[in-house]
């Protein structure tokens, strides 16, 4: 069943719509949610959490991409959690080496907004295939190992590859005045 | 030390959902990959070539079927057009040595031959790189049904040449899906990885581009000709309902990157000269800028072509009113006017693909005409 599909049956209030997304979308936003919190039983419940929200958005929301629609939704969800927690639990998950990585960056306390849409603009500019490693890695968190075994690789390759968008992408913060 | 400040992950949460879809799909399942086999019509070539002014070399790539190897492409599956790397029939681990496909980490890393420090003579011959004064004008999108055209640009590796005589025949119908014969011309044919394209579809890997030596309009032939190792930065053009592209007009070797990744453009012109000597970098994000703004590149070079009335103040240029009456020609067939609220109302025979400024008034092309005049100038 495609997007459209599935979102007519969220339109319609048929229960199937949940059944498909889960059949669809569950196993990708459930491995975002667990990348961030390091917990199955955390992102089953965050998935289901995500789910309910597309119900209550679908309608009148129509998203075009569901897929993106409910990961977002899911990520966002999977990062309350991690900062509801992370005061008593720390350390060795996908955010906080990510966080790490990010350096600097992570540390800038500008709008969220104005950084988003920076970085929007900054990975448009990039080569598509840049942008895409960019999302895996700080969209979905996947491992670098991960990202690099997908496209076949070395894991410096990307490391190398994500350092120099990280460099490209502070000069653009920078010159927007948001560093 | 770990920050625990998830703003900035909450903020990447706000990526386009355009580009996470995307992401999702990357690389085996990448947009743009073709799903059948080039369906080639000669019959546009003919339109074009009726069209084009007369030029010194005509490039014609053709995109390649099966065949064997290159830049890192196995004949084992298909490929991600604009990256070279094998779309693949099994799990993304299996492909074979895509390390050597990826792009480039940067442009920064891209670098090709030294280059002849030459500048085209044009010998005041009418031809494209001499009515091509700048990008945007490379960046057109015009014409109906399948004669209409879309232009990308696309940075390319030439992996291998093969030269003809005028009396020779490389390309036989089989290898190339299409009857290209060489005309009673000399030339070669390149095969050519791409490294990137601005529009990511369509241009399928290896490809295959055919110049032609013309003779007679130019003394400068070949230094036209592609050079194994060569990396070029090429405006291409393909109609709308062909798999072909070729190299826009004349411009061979418009743009060239020497060995420590500068740009050398090889034209008279000032708006595409200035990225002599400068970072592959600086040229291509102006191609991208470009590349995302129609309105401000195929819509305007459009209405420069095909008869909106322009009003020219120094160096800018300000749309004062809508064609009056028909355009109707092969490329073309339309006539515009504004309606009780100014805005532009368009009348074509409905197969246009190109409906130029139609729903926005004026003021509105005016104002995304000065943004790009801003941007060109800056």
């Amino acid at each position: 069943m495609d997007d459209d599909a599935i979102v007519d049956l969220f339109w319609r209030r048929s229960e199937d719509a949940l059944t498909e997304c889960q059949t669809r979308f569950g196993a990708y936003c459930r491995a975002i949610a667990r990348r961030i919190l390091n917990d199955e039983h955390d992102a089953d419940e965050c998935v289901n959490d995500a789910l309910l929200r597309a119900w209550n958005a679908i309608p009148p929301a129509r998203p075009n991409r569901l897929g993106a629609f409910l990961g977002k939704i899911t990520r966002n969800l999977a990062l309350d959690r991690y900062d509801l927690a992370h005061a008593e639990k720390r350390g060795g998950g996908a955010v906080e080496i990510a966080l790490d990585e990010l350096g600097e960056l992570a540390a800038i306390t500008a709008d969220e907004g104005e950084i988003t849409r920076v970085i929007n603009v900054f990975l448009r500019k990039e080569p598509p295939e840049n942008a895409d490693i960019f999302v895996k890695r700080y969209w979905q968190l996947r491992d670098i190992r991960d990202v690099a075994a997908e496209y076949g690789c070395s894991e410096s390759k990307i490391t190398s590859l994500l350092f120099r968008m990280r460099a490209r992408l502070k000069k653009m913060l920078d010159s927007e005045g948001l560093m | 030390m770990t920050n625990n400040n998830t703003s900035f992950l909450r903020a990447i949460g706000g990526i386009d959902e355009e580009l996470i879809a995307r992401a999702q799909l990357a690389p085996e399942g990448a947009a743009g990959v073709s799903e059948s086999a080039p369906h080639r019509r000669t019959r546009g070539a003919a339109t074009w070539l009726r069209w084009a002014t007369p030029v010194a070399a005509c490039l014609i790539i053709a995109a390649a079927l099966a065949l064997p190897q290159m830049f890192g492409v196995s004949s084992g599956g298909g490929t991600t057009p604009a990256t070279g790397m094998v779309a693949g029939d099994g799990a993304p681990g299996a492909v074979p040595d895509a390390a050597e496909g990826l792009h480039p980490s940067t442009l920064e890393d891209i670098t090709g031959l030294p280059t002849g420090d030459y500048t085209w003579d044009d010998g005041g011959v009418n031809a494209d790189r001499l009515a091509t004064n700048e990008l945007r004008f490379l960046m057109r999108t015009y014409g109906r049904n399948d004669a209409a055209v879309r232009a990308s640009f696309a940075i390319v590796k030439v992996e291998s040449v093969q030269s003809f005589t005028e009396d020779g025949e490389i390309l036989t119908e089989k290898e190339t899906g299409e009857s290209f014969t060489t005309d009673g011309r000399a030339g070669q044919i390149a095969e050519c990885g791409v490294l990137y394209d601005v529009l990511g579809d369509g241009i399928e890997m290896p490809l295959k581009i055919k110049q032609y030596l013309y003779g007679g309009c130019t003394s400068d032939e070949e230094t036209n000709l592609l050079r194994v190792g060569g990396v070029y930065v090429l405006p291409l053009s393909k109609f709308v309902q062909d798999e072909a592209w070729g190299i826009y007009g004349d411009l061979d070797c418009l743009f060239e990157v020497d060995d420590e990744g500068l740009i050398h453009s090889h034209s008279m012109w000032e708006a595409l000269n200035k990225y002599d000597g400068k970072p592959l970098e600086t040229l291509w994000s102006d191609i991208e800028y470009l590349s995302e703004h129609p309105v401000l590149c195929s819509q305007f070079a459009e209405c420069i072509g095909y008869g909106f009335v322009l009003e020219s103040t120094g160096d800018t240029l300000k749309l004062v009113q809508p064609l009056v009456g028909w355009d109707d020609s092969d490329l073309s067939s339309y006539s515009a006017k504004l309606d009780a609220d100014g805005k532009i109302v368009i009348e074509t025979d409905g197969f246009n693909v190109f409906r130029p400024f139609e729903g926005q008034t004026l003021d509105d092309v005016n104002a995304a005409i000065a943004q790009i005049e801003q941007y060109i100038a800056g």
